[in-house]
């Protein structure tokens, strides 16, 4: 009698394991795509992702949880299956009146509970193979919570990212974060080494015959990386659009834009040197500004070549609209 | 899982160390939120694509039909794995579950380690995207066919060295979700290293109703999204942290004047950024002041091993095969991009006035 009641209690003890972990599978799986659902309607995904994955993200929520609701409707029929075969054979040891035969099939006692057991049963209704199997698992000891037992600590890990969402976090992209909490060097400050064309007046040289361009930001910084190219463009008036940042001097600043190409986790700060005739006033950290200037190329402290526009006077700087995106000008 | 539970462990560990003092705690915490939540959400739609794929082919492929198509000689196998990212292009987050599949349906483990290693690299997309990032850089040929040779090369080296593992290991090498099923077989499979195999195993070609095969699909293909997005959130958790604490200035710091040590500090870039292989040209080509050398060790490393891959390669190989791959994977891209350094002035010879 111990030995039937300990292997009922064990088998017991996996299905409901085995149901334990489908519901948690349908509900982490169901939340997270509804997550993904929710980011794209509430636009959050714009703080971390670039517009190309919003539809990728979009479906991908939608894929997961129809995947979860046929999972749902599996599992709600193979519960179902469960209570009626449980049922039928509660009933036909009631008749037959003995009450140990499905315990003495399997010819063994398992005292301890096997996590996979459920597992094996959703097969279907082949009961020979179920049983077949979950024998061959009892073997093995106990090490099956691993991949389809109970293992809360993956559903916990999974819905880190619905909190999240659910906490509003992340509340801003990089681009709307305050300078004061930029990373140390995210930014250059100063410059020591000023490009051959400049005039050692400290004016810009100016072309005899500058042509006007509009600046993409991208562009101008990719520039400045190739010395090669800086003849090109030096001299040229540049008129260019990005996020002010003051400097210690009044009369320079800088103008960023965050350059993402797929995530918040390859974002690039893309900068270019401002120098104005007399102190810039009337613009705050991280405001759009349109510059106007004469373009030129100095290396920072760390050796790096960044663009320069030298303005011909402050009225050179205008309120711009915002944009998320780097390749517009 | 006692790996991922450690990681997780030291990452939290790492959170709460106060690293940062004052503002910039608030500055740390930001960035590692929006670092970590922007690897999760850029990763998923791949994740997802991947799982459903690994459903379909778990259900309806044949077991051993697509080790058919390929060839007895293994070099020549381990050849088509390397460039099956010009026909099948997947991102190195989709392609574990897939490749986890296609292992399981008797495809040799070297045709999927090297398709592996070189699909992320060896594709249309990213050798697209590396040509436009060095473009501007006057650099865009040179940098794709280094690139794509690199990672050939890596891929097609590791992949011989994990199959001639396998022959001397076997089965022993992979996890039971992992390991290739006999055509049919009778009686449940054994396992020697205590872990149960998938439920699903066995089921694909037998004739069943098709409400039958979507509820299949769907349990293989969910079993599959979490078991992979687990390790995939433990991973974006690492290399939120990790970035934090480790900047290419940092290494430009620390390495200037040494190639060897600007190629190392580079690969653990790599590692450490997790980045998608789509967008690591774009971050590779900002760091202007580097030697392409160094940007080619992050470029051909990054796809192949990071801080996700390492943890997601813990659901389909074992301890040993995982440390053959990185051993190997690592070595070779520091010599071979140390040997790219001195060999530079050869193959882009210097312009004058540079």
């Amino acid at each position: 009698m111990g030995h039937a009641h300990a292997h009922a209690h064990a088998e017991g003890e996996g299905q409901a394991n085995y149901f334990l972990d489908q519901l948690f599978t349908i509900l982490v799986c169901g939340a997270v795509g509804l997550v993904a659902i929710l980011m794209y309607k509430t636009g959050m995904l714009s703080r971390i992702l670039v517009p190309m994955f919003f539809i990728p993200v979009l479906l991908g929520g939608v894929a997961i949880l129809v995947l979860a609701a046929i999972r749902a409707v599996a599992v709600w029929q193979l519960a179902g299956a469960r209570a009626a075969g449980a049922n039928s054979i509660e009933d036909h040891t009631n008749e037959a009146g003995h009450s140990h035969s499905h315990s003495h099939s399997h010819g063994h006692d398992h005292s301890h509970a096997h996590e996979d057991c459920g597992h094996d049963h959703s097969h279907g209704e082949d009961c020979a193979h179920d049983h077949a199997h979950a024998h061959a698992a009892h073997s093995h000891g106990d090490d099956h919570g691993h991949d389809h037992g109970w293992a809360p600590w993956r559903y916990m890990v999974l819905a880190i990212p619905v909190f999240l969402y659910f906490l509003g976090l992340p509340r801003e992209g990089f681009s709307s974060r305050p300078y004061a909490t930029l990373s140390q060097g995210e930014l250059q400050q100063g410059s020591i080494r000023k490009s051959l064309a400049l005039l050692a007046s400290g004016m810009a040289y100016r072309k005899p015959e500058p042509r006007e361009l509009n600046l993409k930001f991208k562009e101008l910084t990719s520039i400045a990386a190739v010395p090669s190219r800086h003849e090109q463009y030096e001299g040229d008036i540049g008129v260019l659009r990005g996020q002010f940042v003051p400097l210690k001097s009044d009369q320079h600043f800088t103008l960023f834009r965050v350059n993402m190409t797929c995530c918040a986790a390859d974002a690039v700060f893309l900068e270019t040197r401002i120098e104005a005739p007399e102190p810039v006033q009337g613009f705050s950290v991280n405001d759009w500004v349109w510059v106007k200037g004469v373009i030129s190329f100095q290396k920072n402290e760390k050796g790096k070549w960044i663009p320069v526009i030298t303005l011909k006077s402050n009225e050179d700087i205008r309120t711009a609209e915002p944009t998320a995106d780097p390749d517009a000008f | 899982m006692r790996f991922g539970l450690r990681c997780s462990v030291m990452a939290t560990l790492l959170a709460l160390t106060p690293q940062h003092p004052g503002d910039h705690v608030e500055k740390a915490v930001y960035d590692f939120v929006l670092t970590f939540v922007s690897i999760i959400w850029e990763a998923f739609p791949f994740v997802v694509l991947g799982a459903i794929i690994a459903g379909i082919l778990e259900e309806v492929v044949p077991q051993q039909a697509i080790a058919k198509l390929i060839p007895k000689n293994t070099l020549l196998a381990v050849c088509i794995g390397a460039v099956l990212g010009l026909v099948f292009p997947m991102c190195e987050c989709g392609i574990v579950p897939v490749m986890r599949r296609l292992l399981r349906k008797g495809l040799p483990l070297g045709t999927c380690v090297a398709y592996m290693l070189a699909g992320p690299i060896i594709n249309l997309i990213v050798i697209s995207s590396t040509a436009v990032a060095f473009g501007p850089h006057g650099l865009g040929t040179e940098m794709v066919v280094l690139r794509v040779g690199l990672g050939f090369i890596v891929a097609v080296v590791t992949a011989s060295i994990v199959q001639a593992q396998y022959g001397k290991y076997g089965n022993s090498l992979l996890t039971p979700l992992a390991a290739p099923q006999p055509a049919k077989v009778a009686a449940p499979v054994e396992v020697s290293d205590q872990e149960p195999i998938h439920p699903s195993e066995q089921r694909a070609g037998e004739s069943r109703p098709i409400a039958q095969r979507v509820a299949n699909i769907s349990e293989t293909a969910l079993h599959d999204f979490i078991d992979i997005m687990v390790f995939l959130t433990l991973g974006a958790c690492l290399a939120a942290l990790a970035k934090g604490y480790f900047t290419p200035d940092m290494v430009q710091e620390i390495s200037a004047g040494y190639p060897a040590l600007t190629i190392i500090g580079m690969m653990v870039m790599a590692v450490v950024m997790c980045l998608c292989s789509e967008a690591d040209a774009f971050v590779a080509a900002s760091f202007t002041t580097l030697h392409p050398s160094a940007k080619l060790a992050f470029l051909v490393l990054g796809p192949m091993f990071d801080f996700k891959l390492l943890l997601m390669f813990t659901r389909v190989f074992r301890r040993r095969l995982i440390v053959t791959i990185v051993l190997s994977v690592s070595i070779q891209v520091f010599v071979y991009t140390l040997a790219v350094h001195y060999l530079w002035p050869y193959i882009v010879p210097p312009v004058s006035g540079e």
